[in-house]
């Protein structure tokens, strides 16, 4: 698809997952990418399903609707319903979940190619990264996702750097752990 | 010039900062909030220097701005469906009176019940209004169609309205060239230096009229509005030269020689594009950039003889008749030399385009004149 990837993440309200997009899609610009970032509105409450777009291309004609076919997958709470984040991916497509082992969860997902893990929210907690109170799951995955390779993790830092000066260091270091601690399940 | 991720509603603010803004009365609702809320912040921060006044309803927004466009000030407001619907009345005074401003409508349903999906009837419903509508189908077309829009005001003295769809476009954080403020300053028409009227020397604007001079103004204002073309053409032709950025009154892309043909406004004409792009399909798009005045003669002569089909995407509704674009497009192709059967591709609620529904779409032999998106999901 003319080098386009297409992105899902889901998540909740709270999670950081909008703005995990956000970033996503500015540090891939950073490498000369045109991008698209967006989600779907209308439960903007704490705790509420929340899915978020991405897409990152080579082409200056972007589509604008939501993504139905998703090369990428990216699961913040493996409790929401599956069906809403296994719908249509594609069948090469890769899942980055939020989970202490993805074993029982790549059995669920037949087809799919790639299964990488990484277990944000015990590592949020471990290290007390927390931003206003709340475990800084997204820039750990963000970091993961360096390492899967959607992007440079000196674009990632860069973009942190400037979008978010309050909270930097502390950013910086979720992102640091989720690339260090983020695994394919074999 | 550098390109920088923004978002629909950001991209507005800081095209009225730039075209520096004299009045912002602002009233929030989802999903144009976020405008007057980055308005709000670059008054605190300093970089936008106009008056920016808190109301308690849309109402009063449009109020303020008809107020301040008496002055002859610069002015502007945002709102979306139920705060568009809300100001019908005064849109209506606006244009009638001949002020100049600038309303940005993010596309929002119309309830009930409560809905905050992209649905375009909000402001394809206010068409007879007498003001000037334009559409945009990305967030840079957002940022340089509220440039366009404060310099078509200003030379046709009808308030102009830009449209672009909620979320799809107000949310979407994408990247955008902002142009530097001496390129806005030489584009835009110099600001008055005083209001046009004192407070002491007090005069009454618009009495009563009888039936033969509200004739006569509403053939004027009817003529000023047909203007409109010709006003729209020169000011985008002038951007065009400055920015290399290029946003015809209606636009045909895709294959000359194309048999079937799409037609919407806003931001499914990208997913349109794009999906004709992947299938590297003989399909074309007509592209509505103005819709009031409807650029009938432009699109007659974009119509050629090998066109069997026009499929119309719209996402809003005319009950009782169908599609409002569909509606227009039939009106305009009356007296057109060919006539390709037109079909209705209709998404009212909101519902998200995607290149299967456009798939459909092109394989559809039904009876029906309606195609309705939810029924083909």
């Amino acid at each position: 698809m003319n080098g386009l990837m297409e992105i899902r993440l889901h998540g909740r309200g709270g999670q950081g997952v909008v703005s995990a997009a956000k970033v996503m899609a500015e540090a891939a610009f950073r490498e000369g990418k045109n991008v698209q970032a967006f989600s779907l509105h209308g439960a903007e409450r704490r705790g509420a399903p929340v899915t978020a777009f991405a897409r990152i291309g080579n082409t200056a004609l972007l589509p604008r609707c939501q993504i139905q076919h998703p090369d990428f997958v990216i699961v913040f709470d493996t409790l929401l319903p599956r069906e809403t984040f296994c719908a249509g991916v594609k069948e090469k497509g890769v899942y980055l979940i939020n989970c202490p082992d993805a074993k029982a969860n790549k059995l669920a997902f037949p087809g799919v190619q790639k299964v990488w893990f990484v277990d944000a929210a015990k590592i949020a907690a471990t290290t007390g990264l927390l931003s206003t109170g709340i475990p800084i799951i997204n820039a750990i995955m963000l970091g993961a996702l360096a390492r899967i390779g959607l992007f440079q993790f000196a674009s990632l830092k860069t973009v942190l750097r400037e979008k978010l000066p309050g909270a930097f260091a502390v950013n910086l270091t979720a992102a640091e752990k989720g690339y260090e601690s983020v695994k394919e399940t074999k | 010039m550098q390109a920088k991720i923004l978002t629909g509603n950001e991209a507005v603010a800081h095209a009225v900062c730039l075209s520096r803004v004299q009045v912002v009365p602002a009233y929030p609702i989802t999903p144009q909030t976020t405008v007057v809320e980055n308005l709000a912040k670059m008054k605190a921060d300093g970089m936008f220097l106009g008056e920016f006044i808190e109301v308690e309803s849309e109402n009063t927004a449009l109020a303020y701005c008809i107020g301040a466009a008496y002055a002859g000030a610069r002015t502007f407001t945002a709102t979306s469906s139920h705060g568009l619907a809300y100001v019908h009345e005064l849109l209506h005074w606006a244009a009638g009176a001949r002020l100049s401003m600038v309303l940005a409508n993010a596309n929002r349903a119309l309830g009930a019940p409560w809905c905050i999906e992209s649905d375009q009837t909000d402001s394809l419903a206010q068409r007879d209004t007498g003001w000037v509508q334009l559409y945009c189908s990305s967030v840079q077309e957002i940022l340089d169609t509220v440039l366009l829009a404060f310099r078509v005001t200003a030379e046709s003295k009808l308030p102009v309205l830009v449209v672009y769809d909620g979320f799809y476009l107000s949310h979407v954080h994408e990247p955008v060239l902002v142009p530097p403020q001496a390129l806005v300053d030489s584009f835009l028409p110099p600001l008055p230096d005083k209001p046009a009227f004192k407070l002491e020397l007090p005069r009454n604007h618009y009495g009563l009229a009888n039936a033969s001079f509200m004739a006569r103004l509403v053939q004027r204002r009817f003529g000023a509005t047909a203007e409109i073309n010709e006003v729209y053409a020169g000011v985008n032709q002038a951007y065009y030269r400055l920015t290399g950025r290029n946003y015809p009154a209606v636009e045909y892309w895709g294959s000359q020689t194309a048999s079937s043909l799409f037609l919407t406004a806003g931001a499914m004409t990208q997913t349109i594009q794009s999906f004709i792009q992947e299938r590297a399909g003989e399909e074309a798009l007509l592209k509505i950039k103005l819709f009031r005045p409807f650029p009938a003669a432009a699109l007659q002569k974009l119509i050629h003889s090998k066109l069997k089909r026009i499929i119309v995407v719209d996402r809003n509704i005319a009950y009782g008749v169908g599609g409002i674009l569909a509606q227009e497009v039939r009106a305009a192709l009356y007296s057109a030399p060919y006539q390709p059967e037109i079909l209705e591709l209709n998404l009212a609620g909101g519902l998200d385009l995607t290149p299967t529904l456009l798939e459909k779409a092109l394989r559809f032999s039904g009876n029906e004149s309606i195609m309705w998106a939810v029924n083909f999901r």
